[in-house]
């Protein structure tokens, strides 16, 4: 049985908003879900997963015309939809009611509920959430009814607001995959029958990495799955290492180079270490507009050699401040930008 | 440094004058004007340079009052001094224009560089000067207004040290790249921010809770409002039945009464008809007897009469006729044609016989026609008769039939006013009991009037009915629009807030990134904060061991020049001073004006003596001891002979130079 499995997809989200690139967000997490529809038009497996969240917040009624359309057109392919903590069905949700065409199945109840199509032989389990927080954990101790069938598992949750999930427990239950949502961070088990597909775009700057669906074929002896990468864009972390030969605007082409290296559409979160001039210093505006840039953190030590300076300036302000930090290796972070910020001064005082 | 010699070029109103000093004490001696202080002004000049100084008191300045007015563009002079064992010469050029310094090394011969000319002068500045070496008198100021001053002068004292001046340029670095960082981050601080995150979240809180209450609520009504809805399709269901009822009966009755009225009429109408029969059938009776015919016997046997009449000649007739015509016809042939009958001789016989037979024909056929004719007469009145009262029995038989027709038909429809009535009275809801269609005319109208009360009674229940149904679905109608409201402002209400909930998820997000960055910001500030406090924290260190330091010098000299009066001098950290005597301590305001002076001398020298532990600069003394009296000044010279490495002494006092020459030192005399 060929499948595609999908979570998490955010309808409707608009992150990073304020910032260049945020601008049409929105509309390329839309896009990307379109895209996805024609892929699975291509590859015509037999069933299509969304694990939940497919929407960032209810649904409007023409956003839902709009999917089920979409989902219309997959046909054979079987759509399997369960609603998750950011999109549940309550009493106004425009999803109560909804008549999907006949290729999508809402498994919309929130009790288990198992939809058999038995041309395949495959069983599917699952439920949706009705409100925005679920404690309970209501997968540890489902069992597959039907042996001779191949059984899933649609699973959204993890966490301990969210129905939470012990991996280990439901690995023994039988299912021949579970196929979960929730969690942004895309994770294969290593025996194929348990995957979360991460979200399939990254909706906020802490979903690093690629992103994308799963692509699955299972029998009831074998299985096989992979993650193939479809995101737009993706969050990445750059880090440059910097010397104290380096000048600013070396620094700052080592970044710009590092950033098309990866791509220049992605969106980046750059780190500076080691040790620099300290007589410079990184503009952190100047950085952002190398690139898609989310965030800098500097992390570099101006390259003092403070035992030298020591020697030098025993008898003078310098020698005396930097005696007060003398041991160096015990420092916080405050303190050790405090050493750094004095003994620049004095020493810019005493240049003078 | 000792300054061996000056050389004034130009300066004030000396002109290539020349003074050299030695080591050791040196007095100047002049009188007022002699150019006591031109020369003292001359030294600062030579050490510090001389500014104009712009603006107001340019005229009174210090470069402008020893500008030399007969040579103004000439502005210059030198000095000697030594120093660690060099001798250098300082030449400077004070006109404005062409202002310049050098420093020759005279052992060396050469230039010194800029470099070297700062280090020789390095913690020697004018400030310094003016607090320390430069001593001139404290003049006539009250006591009260002597402890300001050597509060003032011990407060600048502090000051002093040149590492002061490292030390505040890098902590107003620091505080202007603290300023720059504040700036950048502006007006939020880490906890401004989450208070407005906590006012944030308490906001998201509450539209959350309001967002659940509301579809809690819109639920709710929902359901109330299916309740409703149905509960008035029974309403409205009923109100037709009762309308139907009501419009059904009442044309039920209609028709039924109009049915009646038809059928009453009708009855009439047959029952005169069937009156006028028996009229018409009792005349055609006595018609039908009058003809003597009972039944249609006897009209038959009438028109068999008619028929059996012989309207034509009888057969017999024709054949005498023929015969007799046949003879004629032969006899007369005979004659005329002239030929022979047999056994009758031929002549006028014939003729006769012929025309016997021809009247004998003529005679029957008359007769014939005669007969016929009359019988037909007979027959075609006869047939009259018969055709008339076969036309009058059919009719008194027709009569009979449809008198007989009639009456069933008069039963039937009587039998169907029965029903009528009954049915109408059961549209009355009454049961009916059993009768006989047979009613009489006064029973039927009692029925009738019952039947009409009781309708009547129907009717007023069944608008009774419709009047309360109609109320109970007003009510309803309006409920349900009121609850249609109530539910389509809460689902507004409800889009709303969840657009507002976007905007506060929005919100948070943006304010979390900017508590995260505040915190990055808020690190680096608690950094220069942290390095400003060291740096001061050393200065203080620095200034108070200045300050033990001087402490212990000032005293050390106090007590030498008090001849131990006085063995300690105490500044405390606000500078309030006090001496200690070998039995008491004693507070400034309790000393008198000359011991003030000693001690500001002292503080003085010792400052001096501190500042410049590693080159000790000469001391000049400006007319500095004109309110000592002679012991303390004799005390003083003496002292500082031994103390101080070179001392110039300026005054227009001889009194010095006595005490001096009293005490045996080895001094340099100038006379101006």
């Amino acid at each position: 049985m060929k499948f595609i499995h999908t979570a998490d997809i955010h309808l409707g989200a608009s992150p990073d908003r304020n910032m260049p690139w945020g601008v049409n967000r929105q509309k390329e997490i839309w896009d990307t879900f379109k895209r996805l529809i024609m892929e699975v038009k291509q590859e015509r497996p037999e069933m299509f997963f969304i694990s939940g969240d497919l929407f960032h917040r209810q649904p409007k009624i023409n956003e839902l015309k709009e999917i089920d359309y979409l989902f219309s057109t997959l046909s054979p392919t079987r759509v399997l939809l369960i609603a998750g903590n950011h999109d549940p069905i309550t009493e106004t949700s425009k999803y109560k009611d909804f008549k999907w065409s006949p290729n999508v199945f809402f498994l919309s109840s929130d009790k288990m509920e198992i939809y058999s199509f038995e041309d395949i032989g495959v069983d599917v389990y699952g439920l949706s959430y009705h409100d925005k927080m679920i404690k309970e954990n209501l997968y540890d101790y489902v069992k597959p009814q039907n042996k001779d069938r191949i059984n899933i598992l649609m699973a959204h949750g993890g966490d301990e607001s969210h129905i939470p999930m012990n991996q280990n427990l439901i690995l023994l239950n039988g299912f021949e995959y579970v196929a979960c949502g929730h969690i942004h961070i895309p994770f294969l088990h290593k025996n194929a029958s348990f995957a979360y597909p991460g979200s399939l775009e990254p909706i906020d700057k802490n979903d690093k990495g690629v992103r994308g669906y799963i692509y699955g074929e299972i029998t009831k002896e074998e299985r096989f799955i992979t993650l193939k990468p479809f995101a737009r864009r993706y969050y990445l972390d750059i880090e440059v290492n910097v010397a104290s030969k380096m000048s600013c605007n070396e620094v700052y082409d080592a970044i710009a180079k590092q950033i098309e290296e990866q791509g220049s559409d992605n969106i980046y979160h750059v780190y500076i270490r080691g040790f620099r001039d300290p007589d410079i210093e990184f503009n952190k505006v100047d950085i952002s507009l190398l690139g898609n840039v989310i965030a800098v953190s500097d992390e570099s030590e101006p390259d003092y050699d403070f035992e030298e300076l020591y020697n030098n300036n025993k008898d003078n302000m310098i020698g005396i401040y930097i005696s007060r930090f003398k041991d160096r290796s015990s420092l916080n972070e405050v303190e050790k930008k405090a050493l750094y910020y004095g003994t620049k001064a004095l020493l810019d005082a005493n240049r003078d | 440094m000792v300054i061996k010699e000056i050389y004034m070029e130009h300066f004030g109103k000396f002109h290539g004058k020349k003074v050299e000093f030695s080591k050791g004490t040196n007095i100047v001696y002049g009188e007022n004007e002699a150019g006591k202080t031109t020369i003292h002004t001359f030294i600062r000049g030579m050490l510090f340079g001389i500014d104009k100084v712009r603006g107001r008191g340019s005229t009174q300045d210090v470069y402008t009052r020893y500008e030399p007015w007969e040579t103004p563009g000439s502005y210059s002079g030198s000095m000697s001094i030594v120093q660690n064992g060099i001798n250098y010469r300082i030449e400077r050029n004070f006109n404005k224009d062409n202002k310049s310094m050098a420093v020759i090394n005279v052992d060396e011969g050469r230039e010194l560089s800029k470099e070297e000319i700062e280090s020789l002068f390095s913690g020697f500045d004018e400030s310094s000067y003016y607090n320390t070496i430069s001593v001139s008198q404290l003049g006539s100021a009250t006591d009260k207004e002597l402890e300001i001053i050597l509060k003032n002068y011990a407060a600048n004292l502090m000051s002093t040290k040149s590492t002061e001046l490292d030390m505040n340029k890098a902590v107003e670095t620091l505080k202007g790249k603290r300023r720059e960082i504040k700036s950048e981050a502006g007006n939020d601080t880490e906890s401004s921010l989450k208070n407005s995150l906590k006012e944030l979240m308490g906001g998201i809180e509450e539209t959350e809770r309001l967002e659940s209450s509301l579809e809690e609520r819109i639920a709710g009504n929902k359901e109330n409002l299916n309740m409703l809805t149905k509960r008035q399709g029974e309403l409205e269901k009923k109100q037709s039945d009762l309308e139907k009822e009501y419009y059904t009966k009442k044309g039920k009755i209609e028709v039924l009464s109009s049915t009646k009225a038809d059928l009453e009429k009708d009855i009439e109408g047959l029952v005169k008809k069937d009156e006028e029969l028996k009229n018409n059938r009792l005349e055609s009776n006595d018609r039908l007897r009058e003809a003597g015919i009972k039944d249609e016997e006897d009209l038959e046997q009438l028109r068999v009469t008619a028929i059996k009449r012989k309207t034509s000649p009888g057969v017999l007739s024709i054949i005498m006729m023929i015969l007799y015509i046949a003879v004629a016809a032969v006899f007369f042939g005979a004659y005329f044609l002239e030929f022979n009958i047999p056994y009758i001789a031929r002549g006028n016989v014939y003729l006769y016989i012929g025309a016997v037979a021809l009247v004998l024909f003529l005679v029957f056929l008359i007769e014939g026609l005669v007969a016929a004719k009359k019988n037909k007469k007979k027959k075609d009145y006869e047939l009259k008769l018969h055709k008339e009262l076969s036309v009058v029995l059919e009719e008194n038989n027709k009569l009979l039939k449809t008198r007989t027709a009639l009456e069933e038909e008069i039963r039937t429809k009587r039998k169907k006013l029965y029903d009528l009535n009954r049915e109408m009275m059961e549209e009355n809801a009454e049961a009916q009991s059993e009768e006989d269609s047979q009613i009489s005319d006064e029973a039927q109208r009692e029925k009738e009037l019952k039947m009409e009360a009781q309708r009547q009674e129907a009717e007023r229940i069944n608008e009774q009915k419709r009047a309360e149904t109609k109320d109970e679905l007003i009510k309803i109608i309006d409920r349900v629009a009121s609850l249609k409201d109530a539910i389509s402002k809460d689902e507004w209400n409800l889009e709303k807030s969840k657009e507002a909930l976007e905007n506060l998820y929005n919100e948070r997000d943006e304010l979390i990134n900017k508590i995260d960055a505040i915190k990055e910001v808020e690190k680096e500030v608690s950094a220069i904060d942290l390095a400003i406090k060291n740096i001061e924290d050393i200065g203080k260190d620095v200034r108070d061991s200045f300050g033990n330091n001087l402490n212990d010098v000032a005293s050390f000299y106090l007590d030498k020049l008090t001849n131990g009066k006085y063995n300690k001098l105490y500044i405390d950290d606000k500078l309030n001073i006090s001496v200690n005597s070998p039995d008491r301590l004693i507070k400034s305001s309790h000393l008198s004006k000359g011991t003030l002076e000693q001690i500001y001398l002292c503080l003085r020298l010792a400052a001096a003596g501190v500042l410049f532990a590693d080159d000790p600069k000469p001391i000049l003394m400006d007319d500095a001891m004109a309110m000592y009296d002679n012991k303390r000044m004799g005390a003083a010279i003496k002292f500082m002979d031994e103390s101080v490495e070179q001392v110039i002494i300026f005054s227009c006092h001889t009194r010095e130079k006595v005490m001096a020459d009293k005490l045996g030192l080895d001094y340099n005399l100038i006379r101006l």
